[in-house]
């Protein structure tokens, strides 16, 4: 299949996160994304940690195939190019054309996505956002760390990327529509409205407070769960207590547990991380199990239905079977630098994944090259003219 | 049925189970397609209602993820019930399963046999770990995949393991979502080739792009993020500080101009240019320094006083929020980003739509169907013979 967004023009007058991990998703599937950077460019740009050559890798993460122009007004040329414009609420370009509303006015035709911190209405409407606000306000803090404690953060960026999913759906839906239509629209996403639409299942749940137990919910309750420590490190486990009467307590070494006084708990819940009893059975497993490598354990749990997966970290994961099965890393070519990883696209049309793009653009690298597309530097800058 | 949204005319044959399918057919018929979702009947076996917790005895979890859809009860293991799918399927645009490798095509639901009789469908299929590789049989929950991906690995104390995110939807809800993208653009390249496609989404790939900001910075640099506490690894100050009144606030500084309106918001304007922190890379190669500073500033004053602070300079700042709190929040309610549904269990309060369009609006327009509810109409609508109603439902 062609790309699916193969001829489709994009600006993007976003930074951080969300709007260039939305642009960069687009670019994936194929269209043709033009970021708008003005000054020192994208604040990403500032991050850490680096590449060799001293780019951000952030940025580099985040920005993939798309070209970078610097420009410090509004050309309202960009915005009869493109058939989707990105905005944020904190580039440096938020307002120009006036806006998203400014912006619809002026080509009827595109589809503009705005994305905020916390939606466009009401009296945060308009206040700058960011993931741990986004993830404290949403209640997501809830389900990490201890109870009361202080807060844990989710791995970084993780409500700008659930936000940046949520636009990639809205963009296609509204070009998907103006096919038929022939007109675009404006398309809101908030970091905090797609956080809560992300814990949707707590939320029913609690609405009958009489049952508030369950995996998905007595999460603001428990300690942290980080899995059970094996001689080839951290995993998690799960198998049926019924598995220690049919053997598995002998070979893990330990006929004795029978006579803990929570032999009787144990036996009915197993090893069971979504068990409301995982913190006061949690001791009676954590020596025998380190005396297994995760393979082993693998192995011993198998016969009983058990499962252990290792908790693998970043370069675990890269190395793991699992990720070369699904060819989970791609590498590409970053200016400057040479060969470069990065993760690969998330869908696989008729069984091949898109393509690979090209590197992440160096500050204003396609200026020139971007303004000849649009018929010539005069006129970039409507107040340089004057 | 289908409500207003940009997807208005689109039919999709939703042949999903527990969470990850539901939740992309969920969005779609938000958006306004037609989504008919399968269940296999009651009186089949259906386990869906034991999954805890439950709501008045339903699955709390099959009335949250099946809102927007209209509902049959259909036994795949019948040779009546199998027909009655390929019929409706075939009418189709959008094919979704999520069934273990092989069984759609068992069926004869595959991608194969259902394109010789509808040559544009698009047809979706998630699995965990791909359709082949080591895992391929291996079942695929979220807590696993948060296992394997190295989700937790990123996040948890400072120094400490990692710790899994408690709430185990999220990485479920994050492939539903890669799959709802898919789908939609298989269908703007049908719009415009004619051709369907065959999607395959999985939940490992998933769980990575949506770790596009610490995974992907690890590709890149080599560099692996640690468990440390409430602190982004890419920028400072971006973390958590304790208030005189023993509450938290969340602070996020991510660009130049938030420095410099921290700074005012802490009346500390002198730190803006101080070269110990005059960038992030600074504050990043000096946040202990940093952290020492600001702890002993928020500790000054209570919660209330940073969040008005917060505001009036525009610092991205939050605190940590319970159900009740969220429930009454004229933010969240302004904006629709909670709904209540009269579903046939209770009436419930649920997550609405993340998007917002200004000219198609999408909703969460229908409760969740009861299993088979929607069994007779569809049944007209498609054509299909209510030839023997005891095995096809």
């Amino acid at each position: 299949m062609t790309a699916p967004l193969h001829g489709t023009t994009v600006l993007e007058l976003a930074e951080g996160v969300a709007g260039p991990y939305l642009g960069e998703q687009l670019a994936m599937a194929g269209a043709d994304v033009v970021k708008v950077e003005t000054g020192a460019g994208d604040c990403s740009r500032g991050w850490v940690p680096l590449l060799d050559a001293g780019l951000s890798g952030p940025f580099v993460a985040l920005n993939q195939g798309k070209r970078s122009i610097r420009a410090d007004a509004a050309d309202p040329r960009l915005i009869a190019w493109a058939d989707v414009v990105i905005t944020d609420d904190t580039h440096p370009g938020a307002g120009w054309f006036g806006g998203p509303q400014g912006i619809g006015a002026a080509n009827p035709r595109v589809v503009c996505c705005s994305i905020s911190g916390y939606g466009p209405d009401g009296p945060a409407g308009g206040e700058a956002g960011g993931d741990l606000p986004a993830e404290m306000a949403s209640g997501a803090s809830a389900s990490m760390g201890e109870p009361g404690g202080p807060p844990v953060r989710m791995p970084d960026g993780y409500p700008s990327a659930v936000a940046a999913d949520y636009a990639v759906q809205a963009v296609v839906a509204a070009l998907l529509e103006r096919e038929t239509s022939g007109l675009g629209q404006l398309v809101d996403v908030s970091l905090l409205g797609a956080m809560i639409t992300m814990r949707s299942t707590l939320w029913v749940a609690h609405s009958d407070p009489d049952e508030w137990w369950g995996f998905h919910l007595d999460n603001a309750v428990k300690r942290p769960y980080r899995g059970h420590r094996t001689a080839s490190g951290q995993a998690y486990i799960s198998v049926g207590g019924q598995a220690f009467d049919d053997g598995l307590a002998d070979r893990l070494g330990i006929p004795e547990i029978g006579d803990d006084l929570r032999w009787p708990l144990a036996r009915a819940e197993g090893i069971n991380p979504g068990s409301r009893h995982t913190d006061e059975l949690a001791d009676l497993w954590v020596e025998p199990l380190s005396r297994f490598t995760v393979d082993e354990l693998r192995d011993l749990l198998a016969p009983y239905g058990g499962q252990v997966q290792p908790a693998n970290t970043y370069p675990e994961l890269v190395e793991s079977p699992a990720a070369q099965a699904v060819g989970l890393v791609r590498e590409f070519d970053q200016p400057g630098v040479g060969r470069v990883r990065g993760i690969a696209a998330h869908w696989e049309f008729d069984g091949a994944k898109p393509p690979p793009l090209g590197g992440a653009p160096l500050l204003g690298e396609h200026t020139e090259q971007v303004l000849a597309e649009l018929g010539g530097p005069t006129g970039t800058a409507p107040d340089e003219e004057g | 049925m289908a409500g207003t949204g940009p997807l208005r005319g689109i039919r999709v044959f939703d042949m999903t189970v527990f969470m990850v399918g539901p939740w992309a057919s969920m969005h779609l018929g938000a958006l306004g397609a037609d989504v008919i979702h399968v269940e296999r009947p009651l009186s089949a076996g259906s386990g869906i209602p034991e999954i805890p917790p439950q709501v008045n005895g339903m699955s709390a979890g099959y009335i949250a993820w099946n809102m927007n859809k209209r509902g049959i009860a259909l036994d795949l293991k019948s040779e009546a019930g199998r027909r009655r799918a390929v019929q409706i399927a075939g009418q189709c645009d959008v094919f979704l399963v999520n069934m273990r490798t092989g069984v759609a095509e068992r069926l004869g639901l595959g991608y194969d046999e259902l394109k010789a009789i509808n040559p544009g469908l698009v047809y979706c299929s998630i699995t965990g770990w791909g359709r082949t590789g080591p895992l391929a049989d291996e079942p695929a929950t979220d807590v696993v995949v948060q296992a394997v991906s190295g989700f937790w690995s990123a996040a948890g104390a400072e120094g400490a393991a990692g710790e899994f995110h408690r709430h185990y939807t999220q990485l479920d809800a994050t492939t539903g979502n890669a799959a709802a993208q898919a789908v939609l653009m298989g269908l703007l390249a049908r719009r415009r080739t004619g051709r369907g496609t065959r999607i395959d989404i999985t939940m490992l790939q998933s769980a990575a792009g949506v770790q596009a900001l610490p995974l992907g910075s690890y590709l890149a640099t080599g560099q692996s993020p640690q468990p440390s506490g409430s602190a982004s690894g890419v920028a400072a100050p971006d973390e958590a500080f304790g208030c005189r009144d023993g509450r938290y606030v969340g602070v996020s500084v991510r660009t130049p101009g938030q420095w410099t309106s921290f700074c005012a918001a802490l009346g500390k304007p002198e730190w803006e240019a101080d070269p110990r922190f005059a960038t992030n890379a600074d504050r990043m190669a000096n946040r202990a320094e940093l952290r020492a500073l600001l702890t002993a500033e928020f500790a000054a004053y209570p919660l209330d006083y940073w969040l008005l602070q917060s505001r009036r300079h525009r610092v991205p700042a939050a605190h940590p929020r319970g159900f009740e709190e969220i429930r009454r929040d004229v933010q969240v309610r302004d904006n629709g980003y909670l709904v209540e549904m009269e579903t046939p269990w209770a009436r419930v309060t649920t997550g609405g739509p993340p998007w917002r369009f200004s000219r198609t609006p999408a909703a969460w327009h229908s409760p969740t169907p009861g299993i088979g509810q929607h069994d007779a109409d569809v049944d007209t609508e498609f054509g299909v013979a209510a030839s023997d109603p005891a095995v096809l439902r």
